[in-house]
């Protein structure tokens, strides 16, 4: 019987030709969508290995050099475009993709590909997954909204309830019949997606593509139960149509902008130069109540106690790496401390958005989809950690070369290739899945929510179909 | 078989339906005669299980319509004023497709008998039914009437808007169906067509049955007559 | 009937009906709340600056105190100019940037200054939550470019094919009103609420703002509600023209969406596409790799000049001649900015291609038209930036150039060259060049506004019209 209702339903969509011209339309788009963006991902991804090698190459070839210049020098760490960046480029263009990464600071990642945008890039990207969040719950609006008004306006719905179909067969069967045509309308896209997937990264993000697929298909299920749902309870089917245009804008352009607006006035970030000075004092003023100089001069007396010596020539040590060391524990402290600050300051602010994804799935699936694909807020902030782990390394080598191989005063002490190679190149390592989907607590609570709320209506508005008053 | 029993239907203040009594055996044409708001279609939507009845029973085939509204529905056939369907859809697609929602599968060949015992062309029956007209989308109606094979049928205002020949055709399908051991109860407005096929005719008033007649019994001019005279009434 | 009766019964069934009024206040209330919210974004702003500047100024009155009185770091000019004195230049608030925020949230409007070279500080952005940049900003702007014309659909869709639906059209043609004079009084009661609200709103937003009541703000509020209202237009006489062809008040709503989704969402964001593929922005991640290669060459050039000073001076190896040092600061610096000045013009470039790219393209869709009228306006399209970036160009080299000049004929700063410090002025929003750059979109829009009013009007004399020709209902 419901079988009997989803192929009347899927045939009926078929012949239907706003089906078709919508469907057209967005296969076009697809297909342009992905065009656009497999050449863009692959064109950032050989720049920015190529770019990395450049670096790590430079590093290795910087020639003799002292540690400490060698540290100033630093390297770089470019953050690659991710495999599934093609299918949803998240917030990629409003982050920094490289990070300086020298002595005695911590920088964050600059070189947004957003300022150097055209100021139309503010209306939104036509990706992948803007295509399945946004145009295609559209496309579902426009075919499920007479599927009971309409049939109720003709009179056709009594005829149907009065073959002896209950309401619920009725309801799932128009849900399946729905979601084979909103299938249609995903293949290429899922098609598409895995097919380049495949073909460019191999099985490691395979994972993380099909729980994309099984999202985007919860998500359109929600979509039509929704749409159906909306279609059983109004009165006419213009007022079904009203309604869900309604709640679709709201849900996409609406709310997230009030959402985002309401966190920065909620929880602002420090501006950069605020940033600046806010670590400068702090690194004047030291930590643990104690100044750099007073902490150095103790350890300089502890060293000469220990040595049983006088003055800085006299220690096996050199002194300076020592002091270095000082130095950078003192400054991470530091950067630590603000740096956790304006995370927190963020992290408040997207608490603020996913609080609101309640009033919309399409921002929970969207944090979701982000997590997944390699390209969230929690994924930038792993690249930046990661590369910050890897600075404090770094430095920690170079510093205790200069300690154990030189002595205090020793200014034309040169390092060669084999400390360079020692302290290593940048290698980025992407994060577990796990770590991604436990950042997605909040939003998939949200689809859950959604999900019993649109299943226990839908059940109570089929149970009601059968009756007038 | 159909039967009222002391059927009763308010809203809020408004009494659509007191006390009705009625009965149409097998075989039987019932004719439901009244002005709009007479209480009409609110019988037939408590047959059909669209509505919930105040008071009273509503029983086909012995079965309370009210403790069982799904099963009572696959017992009848039921065609509406309007008959509006999928205009997408052919007529012998809408007729599988409904045959189907009854539980029934016929062959091709037996779906396209029932269209042609119905009336409809055989040129007309895989053309999509937006563009029948009104009487090709009543036998439509029809044929998914005669294909449900139900022993209870349902008709709201059938001959509305049909001309002469069409509303002359229907008829004959009826009465061929009440020969068949149907039931029917047929609420209409036409007088002239409720005497020509009917077996019985009651004539509602502010939702009471006010008169009762066997068809036998009475000619179109006393018919005409009668009815007035019930509208007319205090 | 008389035009104003018309009009009033109008009125009154667009009150009866209750969504409208409700609609109206919604729309008010919106415009209200994005107006404070920009407020007190672009106030946020201005405090960072303001505090900055001030902090700055304190800075520059200690050290010319200290210069006065002989301190060694105040009277160093390579000291100050490299390692003591940044000076925070700001971009000029404009009256009404409250109201449309635009790229006012990505692109600094302060920059701190120092003498080394541009590319330490042209660069610098502040960190900010992506995911809201992300988002967008929920200012009068965006209420005016996506959720007008959706308001104006909501009223006017079923404004011809509701009638006719509901058989009313024809009643009212048999009562001796022509079907163009019915419908027009319909079409202008709906239109004049809908700019009636959008300009109280619009004015209202602007007051929050507490713009100087200056010429300028009276330009640039007339600007706004034009623009508004010229917008508006556009989408009240599309909803008409196209709820007169439509079969059915569905087919007209699906049709105008359809449009919006065209105009509002997809055209512009093809555009930006287009632009980034016309006038593809240079490489970062390049600009990067350069200036790293361009810092360590600057670095060794450093490193050798003091060893051939130390080579010519070995008495005084360890302490480098603090005049020599800072010259080969200078040096490196200039080095580096002559390698890094071509990159950096080439970013300024292609900006300024990408802007040019929209300019011709915007025509494509009045949903990008109005959105770069009304950012324009506000001071926040990125060409005002772009302005104040040149600007800024400019007065670090006279910044550079005053610090170099006294490190190369070794010149101790005094108390009167703090005063001499080169001073920012800030370029300012020329209103009325913008007005008039606005005037032809402007005329534009309104052109293809009136022609849609005036072929709907011929339409609305054909019979179809008025009794339309569907065939028999169905579902689907």
């Amino acid at each position: 019987m419901i079988l009997d209702i989803a192929t009347k339903e899927f045939r009926q969509i078929l012949r239907d030709g706003r089906f078709r011209l919508a469907a057209a339309l967005f296969i076009m788009l697809t297909a342009i969508a992905f065009f656009t963006a497999s050449q863009r991902y692959q064109s950032l991804s050989a720049e920015r290995t190529r770019a990395q090698q450049e670096v790590a190459l430079q590093w290795m070839e910087q020639g003799e050099k002292n540690p400490h210049s060698a540290a100033h020098y630093g390297q770089y760490a470019f953050r690659p475009a991710l495999p599934l960046a093609f299918f949803d480029s998240g917030v990629q263009a409003f982050e920094g993709v490289s990070i300086w990464l020298e002595a005695h600071k911590r920088n964050y990642a600059v070189g947004r590909p957003a300022d150097d945008m055209s100021p139309l890039a503010r209306f939104g990207e036509i990706s992948l997954a803007y295509m399945l969040q946004v145009l295609l719950p559209l496309i579902l609006v426009l075919i499920a909204y007479p599927s009971f008004a309409a049939e109720r306006e003709s009179g056709t719905l009594r005829q149907v309830m009065a073959s002896g179909v209950t309401g619920g067969q009725l309801f799932v069967g128009k849900f399946v019949g729905l979601s084979a045509s909103a299938l249609l309308l995903m293949l290429p896209i899922v098609g598409f997606s895995l097919l380049a997937l495949g073909w460019s990264s191999g099985a490691m993000w395979l994972s993380h593509a099909v729980l994309l697929c099984t999202l985007y298909l919860w998500y359109v299920g929600l979509m039509l139960g929704l749409a159906l749902l909306v279609s059983a309870v109004a009165a006419t089917a213009r007022t079904a149509l009203l309604i869900l245009l309604i709640i679709w804008a709201f849900g996409n352009f609406v709310v997230p902008r009030i959402a985002a607006d309401m966190g920065r006035l909620a929880s602002p970030t420090p501006s950069a130069d605020a940033l600046l000075r806010a670590i400068e004092n702090d690194l004047a003023a030291g930590i643990d109540g104690e100044t750099p100089a007073a902490k150095i001069e103790k350890r300089r007396r502890q060293l000469h106690a220990l040595y049983k010596v006088s003055s800085d020539a006299e220690l096996p040590i050199n002194i300076q790496g020592v002091i270095f060391g000082i130095q950078d524990e003192i400054s991470d402290a530091v950067y630590d401390r603000h740096f956790s600050a304006l995370e927190a300051a963020i992290d408040r602010q997207i608490d603020i958005f996913e609080a609101a994804s309640i009033l919309s799935p399409r921002m929970a699936v969207m944090l979701v989809s982000q997590e997944l694909s390699g390209t969230s807020i929690g994924h930038q902030r792993q690249f930046a950690n990661g590369a910050e782990a890897f600075r404090r390394e770094l430095m920690g080598t170079l510093n205790r070369d200069i300690t154990l191989n030189s002595r205090s005063g020793d200014n034309a002490y040169r390092s060669s290739a084999d400390l360079w190679r020692e302290a290593g190149e940048y290698r980025f390592v992407p994060e577990q899945l796990g770590a991604s989907i436990a950042r997605c607590g909040a939003p998939l609570t949200v689809l859950v929510l959604w999900s019993l709320l649109i299943g226990g209506l839908g059940w109570a508005s089929a149970r009601r179909l059968g009756t007038i008053g | 078989m159909l039967e009222a029993i002391g059927l009763t239907k308010n809203y809020g203040e408004v009494r659509a339906l007191r006390s009705l009594d009625l009965r149409v055996n097998s075989g039987e044409i019932y004719c439901l005669l009244g002005a709009n708001g007479a209480g009409k279609t609110t019988t037939l939507n408590i047959f059909l299980g669209f509505v919930r009845a105040t008071s009273g029973i509503a029983r086909i085939d012995d079965i309370d319509v009210g403790q069982n509204p799904t099963a009572t529905r696959k017992r009848i056939a039921y065609i509406p004023e309007t008959v509006t369907l999928y205009g997408a859809l052919s007529g012998l697609e809408n007729l599988d497709y409904f045959s189907k929602l009854s539980g029934i599968r016929h062959s091709a060949q037996s779906l396209r008998a029932f269209l042609e015992q119905a009336g409809l062309a055989a040129e007309a029956h895989d053309r999509p039914l937006q563009g029948y007209s009104k009487g090709m989308r009543q036998k439509v109606g029809i044929a998914i009437a005669l294909a449900r094979d139900a022993k209870v049928l349902l008709l709201d205002e059938p001959t509305s808007g049909l001309d002469p020949k069409a509303s002359n055709e229907f008829s004959q399908l009826i009465l061929a169906m009440a020969e068949r051991g149907a039931a029917i109860l047929m609420a209409t407005h036409d007088l002239f067509r409720a005497r020509e096929t009917g077996t019985r005719i009651g004539i509602m008033r502010d939702g009471s049955l006010r008169k009762e007649f066997a068809t036998s019994e009475i000619g179109h001019r006393d018919l005409e007559h009668e009815y007035l005279k019930t509208m007319q009434e205090g | 009937m008389r035009s104003a009766d018309l009009l009033v019964g109008e009125l009154t069934l667009l009150r009866r009906e209750q969504i409208a009024p409700w609609v109206l206040f919604g729309l008010l209330l919106a415009m209200v709340f994005a107006g404070i919210s920009g407020r007190m974004i672009v106030n946020e702003q201005r405090m960072v600056a303001i505090a900055a500047s001030e902090e700055a100024g304190v800075l520059v009155d200690s050290l010319k105190l200290q210069a006065a009185a002989g301190a060694e770091t105040a009277r160093s000019p390579g000291a100050v100019a490299y390692s003591v004195l940044s000076v925070p230049v700001t971009k000029a608030a404009t009256p009404l940037e409250g109201l449309a925020i635009g790229q006012s949230d990505l692109l600094p409007d302060t920059y701190r200054l120092t003498a080394r070279g541009a590319h330490t500080f042209l660069g610098r952005t502040d960190p900010e939550n992506s995911l809201r940049l992300l988002s967008g900003n929920f200012d009068v702007a965006f209420l005016v470019v996506w959720v007008l014309p959706l308001l104006a659909i909501g009223l006017l869709f079923d404004v011809v094919v509701g009638e006719r639906e509901r058989g009313v059209l024809s009643l009212a043609m048999v009562a001796g009103a022509s079907a163009g004079r019915f419908v027009w009084h319909k079409w202008w009661s709906r239109f004049l609420l809908l700019a009636g609200v959008t300009t109280v709103s619009i004015v209202l937003a602007a007051l929050i703002q507490e713009p100087a009541l200056t010429a300028t703000t009276g330009y640039l509020l007339a600007g706004w509600i034009l623009t508004s209202l010229v917008y508006l237009a556009f989408w009240c006489a599309l909803a008409l023209f196209v709820s007169i062809g439509a079969s059915s008040s569905e087919t007209a709503a699906t049709r105008l969406v359809g449009a919006w989704l065209v105009f509002v969402v997809l055209v512009p964001t093809v555009t930006n596409l287009i632009a980034g593929s016309v006038a593809p922005p240079p490489s970062r991640v390049e600009l990067t790799a350069t200036l790293r290669e361009a810092t360590e060459q600057a670095d060794k050039a450093i490193a050798a000049e003091r060893d051939r000073w130390f080579f010519d001076h070995p008495d005084l190896r360890g302490d480098m001649d603090r005049r020599a040092y800072y010259l080969s600061v200078a040096g490196s610096e200039a080095g580096i900015e002559k390698i890094m000045a071509p990159l950096l013009q080439d970013f300024a470039q292609n900006g300024r291609d990408q802007q040019r790219v929209i300019e011709v393209l915007k025509y494509l869709s009045p949903g990008t038209l109005t959105f770069r009228s009304l950012t324009a306006l506000s001071g926040s399209d990125g060409r005002e930036h772009a302005k104040f970036r040149d600007a800024v160009v400019v007065h670090h080299r006279a910044w550079q150039e005053f610090f170099v000049k006294r490190i190369e004929s070794d010149t101790p700063l005094t108390a009167e060259d703090y005063e001499r410090l080169p001073i920012f002025v800030a370029p300012q929003i020329d209103e009325r060049e913008l007005m008039s750059s606005s005037s032809i979109p402007l005329l534009l829009m309104l052109v293809v506004t009136c022609l849609l009013c005036r072929v709907g009007s011929r339409k609305l004399r054909s019979a179809d019209v008025i009794i339309g020709t569907h065939s028999p209902g169905g579902s689907r």
